[in-house]
């Protein structure tokens, strides 16, 4: 009995002072990986809102649009709502992604950004260049999003070949957050 | 000082090619040279602080619970690792992903506490772990820089956002052999390259014996 | 994402052994034999349904509410540990046959990528109970379509002439990787396609 008692102790003081080393870091970093999240996700939505100022930022969880995790209203010098700024989340190759995208009111894509993601490099990790969004801005109103390869040019194709998985997930949270918008506007 | 504890890990029994260990993360980040690198230098350092708490512990841990400490000790210098990554290099930590949570389960960290660092000196320890740390990377990377040059046709040494170091093979990153950075490129590879070390070893004890 | 795309995904998409390289080391080590594959696969794929369920409830029940997310990779493996162990002793009790088919694999399956992978996957998707517990299954399920298969191979290839260099690992790992190829057919415009997603 009292071995047992003994070998519980002994493992029970190492989970202890494993589990409060672990606490002490954690104190210690988890301030900076908000920073740094933040950070990111300031400066793509500058670098996507095309001019626009981003309001504050409602997370949110829609049953028909599961893609969408943040809603932020985008609003013109003057004052006037001019489109939204989405954090989209999806799955590409390597798991999941996170898309920072802006859209004007009527729907069509004003820039997006891709920024969490585990994508192959090389491959999927192309996806993180300003040119591989070109490929979607100013569609999504009257030219459909497109979310698959026949939809799109040749070289545009040729670019994407290998990392089909990566462009089919992207593809479809950006069609996802245009069709919200459009949604959005019609109310 | 022994160097043997040092350098066995490095060629003779490296983790990788000779014993297999550790297969599971050595093929999924191998895709770039800088992965590779960052990969091995988290094990090194999981390896290290394993290693030399769990011989430092040998006489207090009974033989019981033996293992549940053991992995409670590999466990917290994972999270530990995790934790500092996610907050220094972002880059790094998305690019590895769920793989650095699973070097809680690389069996050579375990391996190396059960096989040495329970029954060896600190310093011992501490050395067995570089060795095989370092055995653990340079076969990393030697995948990795297969995978990269001929899969993308890059070499990435460091990417660190503001610091990039990219070489770029000409020729080859316009018309890169993309099966190899892919899943299927990977098993090949490793099995092209166990050959090689087979082939290899058995041809030096070939000259080993007839010199004899 | 609907069970039956989850069961898809983590069977054909995303195979745990031919996609994302966990649990090569078993794939590798106990494929020899299509028996002894069978075995480890099916000892496998009920760890992982049983990891996974387990794992979920910890995370959302205990780490989650106290803000100890940072726990997470310590507390899955202990939970998995101690899972293995009580499935062993459970098994030994009820069924003595099983224990013998089954018995040799147990213990291996702690260090299993698989098990803990499939965990930390199920929490980052943000799956429900239920989605867990299939994400389990259906990864446990693709570990056991990829080691019997090997293993068929393997037992072929005894009989066929390789070269020296090539004999055992090497030519096991260049048939996983034409395997692989193989399943690369299989993409997530699969799910989209057949309207899963």
């Amino acid at each position: 009995m009292k071995n047992y008692l003994k070998t519980g102790i002994i493992l029970f003081a190492i989970c202890a002072v494993c589990a409060s080393l672990c606490a002490f870091v954690n104190s210690v970093t988890a301030p900076r990986i908000a920073a740094n999240q933040a950070a990111a996700n300031l400066e793509a939505a500058k670098a996507v809102s095309g001019g626009m100022t981003p309001g504050e930022s409602v997370n949110v969880s829609l049953p028909e649009y599961p893609a969408i995790r943040a809603v932020a209203p985008l609003t013109k010098d003057n004052g006037d709502i001019g489109g939204y700024l989405l954090e989209l989340g999806g799955s590409g190759y390597g798991g999941s992604l996170t898309v920072i995208t802006a859209y004007y009111t009527d729907g069509s894509l004003i820039g997006a950004k891709l920024t969490n993601n585990s994508e192959t490099a090389g491959l999927g990790k192309k996806a993180e260049n300003d040119w591989y969004m070109d490929m979607f801005k100013g569609k999504g109103a009257d030219v459909a999003i497109p979310t698959s390869k026949n939809d799109l040019a040749e070289s545009e194709a040729a670019a994407i070949s290998g990392a089909t998985i990566t462009f089919n997930g992207i593809s479809s949270v950006i069609r996802q957050g245009s069709d919200y918008v459009k949604a959005q506007g019609a109310k | 000082m022994n160097t043997k504890e040092l350098t066995k890990g490095i060629f003779k029994e490296n983790p990788i090619f000779i014993i297999m260990l550790g297969m599971c993360p050595t093929l999924a980040v191998s895709t770039q040279v800088w992965n590779a690198i960052g990969m091995g230098a988290g094990v090194i350092f999981v390896l290290l602080g394993s290693n030399i708490f769990i011989s430092l512990l040998k006489n207090i841990i009974p033989d019981s619970i033996r293992i549940p400490s053991y992995i409670v000790i590999i466990a917290s210098f994972v999270t530990i690792l995790e934790m500092v990554m996610h907050a220094f290099m972002v880059d790094l930590y998305n690019a590895l992903g769920i793989y650095l949570s699973l070097i809680v389960v690389n069996c050579i960290i375990l391996g190396r506490a059960e096989a040495f660092a329970n029954k060896n000196s600190v310093l011992d320890s501490a050395l067995d772990a570089i060795g095989m740390g370092v055995g653990f990377t340079l076969g990393l990377t030697l995948i990795a820089a297969i995978r990269e040059i001929f899969g993308a046709g890059t070499i990435t040494l460091i990417n660190l956002g503001d610091i990039n170091v990219v070489f770029e093979v000409p020729g080859l990153s316009e018309s890169p052999i993309r099966v190899l950075a892919l899943s299927a490129g990977a098993l090949l590879v490793m099995g092209y390259l166990k050959a090689f070390f087979t082939w290899y070893t058995a041809k030096n004890e070939k000259k080993a014996k007839e010199a004899k | 994402m609907s069970y039956i795309g989850i069961l898809v995904t983590y069977i054909f998409v995303n195979n745990f052994i031919l996609v994302k390289f966990m649990g090569i080391c078993p794939f590798i080590g106990v494929s020899k034999n299509s028996e002894s594959a069978i075995g480890m696969g099916v000892a496998v794929t009920f760890v992982t349904a049983v990891a996974s369920v387990a794992c979920w409830a910890v995370y959302y029940g205990l780490l989650a509410p106290f803000g100890l997310e940072y726990l997470r990779t310590i507390s899955f493996i202990l939970v998995i540990a101690a899972l293995v162990q009580l499935v062993e002793m459970v098994i030994r009790k009820m069924s003595p046959s099983l224990y013998k088919a089954l018995g040799i694999y147990l213990p291996l399956i702690t260090t299993n990528c698989a098990v803990l992978g499939i965990a930390i996957i199920n929490i980052d998707n943000g799956y429900n109970l239920l989605q867990s517990f299939v994400a389990g299954i259906a990864a446990g399920l693709g570990f056991t379509m990829a080691i019997v298969l090997m293993a068929n191979l393997r037992e072929k290839l005894e009989m066929t002439p390789v070269r020296k260099a090539f004999v055992g690992v090497p030519i096991t790992f260049i048939s996983a990787g034409i395997m692989a190829l193989a399943f690369m057919a299989f993409d997530s415009s699969l799910i989209t396609n057949l309207g899963l997603a």
